[in-house]
């Protein structure tokens, strides 16, 4: 994003130089002239990390839920694959931790030169931690193999047109798309870039011996047990002045323990300096427990081709019956409830929905009249939850089939195991046997921050987890996809009002997350989640 | 074996399960080419058979090495749990029984059936909790979790031995009665042998038959995992793993982890029935 800097611009940097504004101020006047938040951070409100003069040192040990299944670098959109991979391989851009917006991270800048290509500077300088220089050839390499649909990793699924990278010059990566994709810097912030010589000479190496750029180099992996990382000392954001973040802490240990009272208790017992998505009761015990927001939304999917969910009353009186305010406040501690599978920081939010009321008489005479006209409301419906997919899914469950068999429907919960449920969850709408009459309880996390990406796996007739099909929906959204600015806001709200008026799927709340940090840790959680040892401080 | 592979092969398409919902139909051909799994049942039993003479198991789907190392690099931790556990429970199992036995109706005897019963109904992920919140976070005396020397082992060890105390010492407890009333120790009393001497040179070696059996049976469910308390203690062990693998239909690990549980088990066995020739020298094997 190269632009010119006005006069105007220049008395903004002498402002926030001086400290005459807030920050709020400060990104009010600089969108004004055309800046992005995060450009506007980098002007003085937050100043910048630059040559970094304290060596990093002690340790930090962070309590995890899950252990990842692989570190290859395409993993790291996941959830458990994040938090290591984030630390040791860097993207070419990533987000500002506190306005969220992209900032440059391998590059430096970057546009949109036609309607199908992006073109972005690289940072120069930058070398992996085993001493391979990072360039446009790497950068290119990296983007072609991480998003192919040969290689078809699981990340695919989150490509809108498939891309092409190719190196202009050294320092210079053009990425082009098979149609228009406004939103590709976002897509190409999920993924880091790998190592382009040990992907061509040494795959084998790749699921556990990531190499990257990135402020943290890996050490070791001793599988069940812990995954260990260390500062890598040349890392080129000690001595630039936009790495958001520094190199405080030499060595990070990531360990793995399944029940957030023995992550919590790790903390407590001074073990860990973090436990990772804590119970709010367990949370509570630590001692400072930080409840964030984040963009997971856990909703109720609908098998729409169900004899009786078929029926929109009958997927009304669903969104009816579930009193998602005391959802939130018993089983989960906190969160919003939502009337969308995103959240605000989405673009194509819509604003103006409100989450579904809670209505049970409602709801039963809904039932009562599908129930008149024919629909077979008796026909069973399955509230599935896939095992310990997030904390207390199967209290949830259960909540939910008991409040549709108050309502005059057959449900019943299930806690399935994992693989059986991930080969029941994501198959296409056409592939869903009617009878099935699922209710899935999945979150949704949309970290492109985009609807445009939660509407394709989850709202269109063709989508990899959509069991609801409306083709005057996949058109708006065909139409949504290509454009930019308030107009794409604007095409892709009404995607959402369409889903939403239509009750393809039943949003409950906007999850919290919950973390205990020591009390010597200094740390924000971040609204994708990442976890990155550069922006903690142990003190 | 047969069973393994068979019920193995049951589970599901690990081929779909890799590849992304969207994956076209080659791709999913492809890939089960790729792991052996487009050949007939009875041709992959029989490279199966043949590969496990040979102790190749194949590459585990999910870690892409080979299944049988991935496997036994986590024996030794599940030896270590299930080898303290044992030390711990056993002697105490064998003192409380014989307390209970020699002073039948008393007070230490009621005491002891209460504990036993105790031990065999608390659930040991609770127990385990417990345990965790009042010697890690309260006092601060051990370790929270995680895999390491003595103090990592002594408080899951102590949630899985609960259980084998109660249980052991109820049969050392049932064998120790039936023994006492025995010829053979009234003669020993009438001889003027002390107590003690009657209980622990006499009377235990041959009440130890059934001992030995249940201890056998003990030993061999700690070694066919303890998926709670390994999953509650972030301890590496072969139960946990197979968990795992079960979870990603990794059938190679699978039947790596279940042979392996397998060969442990008929070890102990093994032992438990050459046990019983020093126990009684007029068992004979052959």
């Amino acid at each position: 994003m190269t632009r010119q800097r006005p006069q105007a611009m220049d008395r903004l940097i002498e402002a926030a130089a001086r400290g005459h504004l807030s920050r709020r101020d400060l990104v009010a006047r600089g969108a004004a002239l055309g800046l992005s938040a995060s450009a506007v951070g980098l002007l003085g409100s937050r100043p910048p990390v630059a040559a970094q003069a304290a060596a990093p040192s002690g340790k930090i040990v962070l309590a995890m839920t899950v252990e990842p299944d692989t570190l290859e670098n395409w993993r790291a959109y996941s959830t458990d694959g994040h938090p290591v991979l984030r630390n040791v391989q860097e993207a070419l851009l990533n987000r500002d931790p506190e306005t969220n917006e992209l900032v440059g991270e391998l590059a430096t800048a970057w546009e949109q030169t036609n309607e199908t290509t992006w073109r972005f500077t690289l940072r120069q300088g930058v070398t992996f931690h085993n001493g391979d220089p990072f360039n446009a050839e790497v950068a290119a390499f990296g983007i072609n193999y991480t998003w192919s649909p040969e290689n078809n990793f699981q990340i695919y699924q989150y490509v809108g047109p498939d891309m092409t990278a190719t190196a202009v010059d050294e320092y210079t990566l053009d990425v082009v798309t098979e149609a228009p994709d406004p939103i590709l810097p976002a897509r190409l912030y999920f993924s880091p870039i790998p190592n382009m010589i040990q992907v061509q000479e040494r795959p084998e190496t790749l699921p556990d011996q990531p190499i990257g750029t990135g402020p943290y180099q890996f050490v070791e992996w001793n599988r069940g047990q812990y995954i260990r990382l260390e500062a890598f000392p040349n890392w080129w954001g000690l001595t630039a002045e936009d790495a958001r973040g520094a190199l405080n802490i030499q060595d990070a240990e990531f360990v793995f323990r399944a029940e957030s009272a023995v992550r919590a208790a790790m903390v407590v017992a001074g073990e860990a300096a973090l436990g990772r998505f804590l119970a709010p009761e367990d949370c509570q015990t630590t001692p400072n427990c930080v409840t964030a927001s984040s963009v997971e939304t856990i909703f109720l999917r609908l098998d729409t081709m169900h004899p009786a969910m078929k029926d929109r009353r009958v997927r009304e009186a669903i969104g009816l019956a579930i009193d998602k305010a005391t959802v939130a406040e018993q089983l989960f501690g906190g969160g919003e409830p939502a009337s969308q599978l995103v959240g605000e920081s989405a673009t194509g939010y819509n604003p103006e929905l409100e989450p579904y009321p809670y209505d049970l008489d409602q709801a039963k005479q809904l039932v009562e009249e599908a129930a008149a006209d024919g629909v077979p409301v008796d026909a069973p419906v399955v509230v599935a939850t896939r095992q310990g997919i997030y904390l207390r899914n199967d209290e949830f469950a259960q909540y939910v089939a008991a409040q549709l068999n108050e309502i005059g429907l057959d449900a019943s919960s299930e806690v399935i195991e994992i693989a059986q449920y991930n080969e029941q969850y994501d198959i296409n709408f056409a592939d869903v046997p009617p009878e099935r009459g699922w209710i899935g309880t999945n979150p949704h996390g949309n970290e492109i921050m985009d609807v445009s990406s939660t509407a394709q796996a989850y709202y269109s007739c063709e989508g990899g987890s959509s069991t609801y099909c409306n083709p005057a929906l996949d058109e708006a959204l065909a139409a949504a996809i290509p454009l930019t600015g308030e107009e794409r806001q604007a095409a892709l709200e009404e995607v959402t009002r369409m889903f939403y008026e239509d009750y393809g799927a039943i949003p409950i709340i906007h999850m919290p997350l919950n973390y205990g940090l020591a009390a010597n840790l200094e740390w924000q959680p971040r609204l994708d989640g990442f976890m990155l040892i550069k922006e903690m401080r142990l003190t | 074996m047969v069973v393994v592979f068979f019920v193995t092969h049951q589970l599901g398409d690990p081929a779909r399960l890799m590849l992304r919902p969207e994956a076209t139909e080659e791709q999913v051909q492809a890939l089960r080419a790729s792991l052996g799994l487009d050949a007939p049942l009875p041709v992959q039993f029989g490279r199966y058979v043949a590969d496990l003479l040979r102790g190749d198991f194949g590459d585990s789907i999910w870690q892409r090495v080979p299944a049988l190392p991935i496997v036994l690099d986590r024996v030794p931790a599940t030896l270590y749990l299930a080898g303290f556990t044992l030390l711990v429970a056993i002697p105490l199992a064998v003192a409380l029984g014989v307390v209970s036995a020699v002073k039948p109706r008393s007070l230490a005897d009621r005491v002891v059936t209460v504990v036993a019963l105790a031990g065999v109904s608390t659930a040991d992920f609770w127990l385990g909790l417990m345990l965790i919140l009042v010697f890690a976070v309260q006092l601060g005396w051990l370790p929270t979790s995680g895999f390491g020397g003595v103090p990592f082992v002594i408080l899951p060890a102590a949630a899985l031995a609960v259980r084998p105390i109660g249980r052991v010492s109820q049969v050392v407890r049932s064998a120790m009665l039936d023994e006492l009333g025995k010829g053979y120790v009234t003669t020993a009393r009438a001889k003027g042998l002390g107590e003690r001497v009657v209980v622990f040179f006499h009377t235990i070696k041959n009440a130890s038959i059934p001992i030995v059996t249940m201890m056998g049976d003990e030993a061999a469910a700690l070694l066919n995992g303890a998926v709670v308390i390994e999953t509650l203690f972030g301890w590496p062990g072969v139960g946990i793993l197979l968990i795992q693998a079960i979870e990603r239909r990794d059938l190679p690990l699978i039947e790596a982890a279940v042979i392996t549980i397998a060969v442990m088990i008929v070890t102990v066995n093994l032992l438990v029935d050459l046990a019983y020739t020093l126990i009684d020298p007029r068992v004979r094997y052959g």
